[in-house]
């Protein structure tokens, strides 16, 4: 799978058209009277040592997409290539093998982690699991880690609840760092804590990756992180990803209306911000049971045309790895 | 919708040195430790601190929603309208909390009755505190509604609180919370739970609404965002203290305070380098709160005086701009010399 666009780094990872829809059951013999389409035809790489940002609002299906990356819901539809292997049909415990490669971080520190472990043990329990050294070694191993990670050696035994939130989340990057992956998921990794220990946290994701070489796949809602980790950024409204792109033209020159709005909105810490070109968008995120016709985003969007009812708008290439769907562009372009 | 008593910028609620203490166990932890503010008619007040700060407990205590035991006020004044709130029963006090001060909480689900309709709970204000007979309740939940831009109101109405997304739950309580034309609102941390191109509409709802009624409005929050948005004045906070107050623009362009100047650096928005200039270490545990400043282990400019001696708060580079801090002009320099550069 190395057809893609050449990119400074080796691709390790490669997502296309990963769909993912889970059945609502009802009636008498619990028979399929529904879909929820979380993820609906996402396709998008990942580097060697890069972060692509997934940002979107609840529900629009970017916690799904790194679920089904990790493969802990099995995807309906599309491939995931991993290392240059398709791990999309890997059984349980081929896909166990492979995990090595791709840890997560989880948004809530206080219930990803074992209250009945010590820090030590749950950081070495990958190492364990996957005796990937002597058990001889693993003691040194985790202390480096803690190191590593910015935790005090002297916080080895004691358990997760004795440490702060911004200390347990540092216990879960030293877990996802254990097996040495070449990427780490981070599903809304930093949201949970206050902002001057996320910025601690942020800190030491970004050194990690000039240290180590690892790739994020940073999921989140909060766009002012985005900017500040990110090499490049997709934005996804119920299901799909309208629009992708490296994060400073993101940022500077967004084409698809709802990166547009998202971006306008996006609470400035300057009481002078000039507000008045913002775009408050009406309504809130349809039900991805019964998504709106054509264009998901057109019950919402501020320029809606007729066609937006009547057909998916296609992905158009705006640029060097510059995509958005939206019928408007198409109309500019031509 | 009226307007308040009184005149623009007349004092509502003012609060002096007040305690909050919660008995845990064998220890005490002090959650509120002398905080002063004023609440003024027609101005939005915002608090800001991170979790711990004693922000929300200060709100709870002046509106009695403490949970006591294990919280307890144990000392200071909060006087609203000329009483002591501390000094009242609790159905004097009720009296005056559920007529003249409206309350929005963060989680709007929790806030609302799961076994009524929106506009049942609506009306309930106005059939309690009001008299009003069922119809005209009614009515007047639904012009509510309306004005706090439910779309199809009379319908809506008469949905129950599970029916309604998390915005639109958030008007209902913000629709409750104005119904019995309060002269203070007190908002804790209104759009925290919101997705953010729906925190954009909930803003711009408490301003209008604010500007329209006249009153005075109280947003408890973590957010730098929110503050710039929607804030005149802004206390922060800080292990119960409140570390700096000015006017909005004061806070972030004449930033005086070392903490606040700390939340501002770390907020990636506001970053002006590649790299996030983080407060070192943690925030201190309220039962063994560090002798002298508070902030002093986590503070760049801390010297032997911060160790030993608890700044009061006291008046900073300007007339209504104060600061708990000994060397707040240090600070004050500093930020000019980086803003000239």
């Amino acid at each position: 799978m190395n057809t893609s666009v050449q990119k400074p780094g080796v691709e390790i990872l490669r997502v296309s058209d990963l769909e993912m829809y889970f059945p609502i059951r009802g009636g008498l013999i619990s028979h399929e009277i529904g879909r929820v389409h979380a993820v609906n035809g996402v396709s998008f790489g990942i580097s060697k040592g890069e972060t692509l940002s997934i940002v979107g609002e609840s529900g629009c299906g970017k916690s799904t997409v790194g679920r089904t990356i990790m493969k802990l819901v099995e995807p309906t539809g599309g491939t995931i290539v991993s290392m240059g292997k398709d791990i999309t049909h890997l059984s349980r415990h081929e896909m166990r093998r492979h995990r090595r490669n791709i840890q997560m971080v989880f948004q809530d520190p206080y219930t990803s982690l074992n209250p009945r472990m010590m820090a030590e043990e749950i950081v070495a329990e990958p190492i364990r699991i996957h005796k990937t050294m002597p058990e001889t070694e693993v003691g040194q191993h985790v202390a480096s880690l803690f190191d590593k990670v910015g935790l005090p050696r002297g916080g080895m035994q004691k358990f997760a609840h004795e440490f702060s939130g911004g200390q347990r989340q540092r216990i879960a990057i030293a877990r996802a760092l254990a097996l040495s992956p070449q990427l780490i998921i981070c599903d809304e990794a930093v949201s949970a804590l206050d902002v001057s220990i996320q910025a601690q946290v942020l800190n030491l994701l970004k050194d990690l990756q000039a240290d180590l070489g690892l790739a994020y796949l940073f999921i989140t809602h909060d766009l002012s992180v985005v900017e500040y980790l990110s090499h490049r950024v997709a934005v996804m409204y119920l299901g799909r990803i309208v629009e992708i792109a490296d994060t400073k033209t993101i940022f500077s020159n967004p084409q698809h209306p709802y990166t547009k709005a998202l971006i306008s909105v996006s609470p400035l810490p300057d009481p002078d911000a000039d507000r008045s070109s913002r775009i408050i968008l009406s309504g809130e995120v349809p039900s991805p049971i019964n998504p709106p016709s054509g264009c998901h985003f057109r019950t919402r969007c501020p320029v809606v045309m007729d066609i937006c009812q009547e057909e998916f708008p296609q992905t158009r290439k705006l640029g060097v790895g510059h995509k958005a769907a939206c019928h408007k562009i198409v109309d500019e372009v031509a | 919708m009226s307007s308040g008593s009184g005149k623009l910028g007349d004092i509502l609620l003012s609060v002096r040195d007040l305690h909050v203490e919660f008995q845990t166990g064998s220890s005490v932890v002090n959650a509120v430790n002398g905080v002063t503010f004023d609440v003024r008619n027609g101005e939005t007040l915002a608090v800001l601190g991170e979790s711990g700060s004693g922000k929300s407990i200060t709100f709870e205590a002046i509106l009695g929603i403490l949970d006591s035991p294990p919280g307890k006020v144990t000392g200071g004044e909060a006087v609203f309208e000329g009483n002591n709130l501390f000094e009242l029963s609790r159905s004097q006090r009720r009296a005056i909390c559920g007529n003249r001060i409206g309350m929005i909480f963060q989680d709007p689900l929790s806030a609302l009755n799961p076994v009524y309709t929106a506009g049942w709970q609506i009306a309930e204000m106005f059939r309690v505190h009001r008299g009003l007979s069922v119809a005209d309740a009614n009515q007047r939940a639904v012009d509510l509604l309306k004005l706090v831009g439910m779309p199809d109101a009379e319908r809506r109405a008469k949905s129950y609180p599970h029916e309604f997304s998390g915005g639109m739950r958030q008007r209902l309580v913000i629709a409750m919370a104005l119904a019995v034309d309060p002269v203070l609102v007190i908002a804790d941390e209104p759009t925290t739970a919101l997705d953010v191109t729906v925190e954009a509409q909930i803003l711009a709802l408490l301003k209008s609404l604010q500007k329209q009624n006249c009153v005075g409005l109280v947003i408890i929050t973590h957010s730098m965002g929110v503050v710039a948005e929607i804030a005149d004045r802004v206390c922060v906070m800080y292990a119960g203290r409140i570390m700096e107050t000015a006017d909005v623009r004061a806070i972030f362009a004449e930033t005086a305070h070392p903490y606040t100047l700390g939340l501002l650096n770390s907020n990636p928005s506001s970053m002006s380098g590649d790299r996030l200039i983080p407060i070192i270490g943690q925030p201190p545990d309220l039962a063994s709160i560090p002798p002298g400043c508070p902030f002093h282990p986590r503070c760049t400019l801390a010297k032997d005086k911060c160790r030993t001696e608890e700044p009061k708060l006291q008046q900073g580079p300007s007339q209504f701009h104060s600061v708990a801090c000994h060397f707040f002009e240090e600070v004050v320099a500093d930020r000019e010399s980086e803003v000239s550069q």
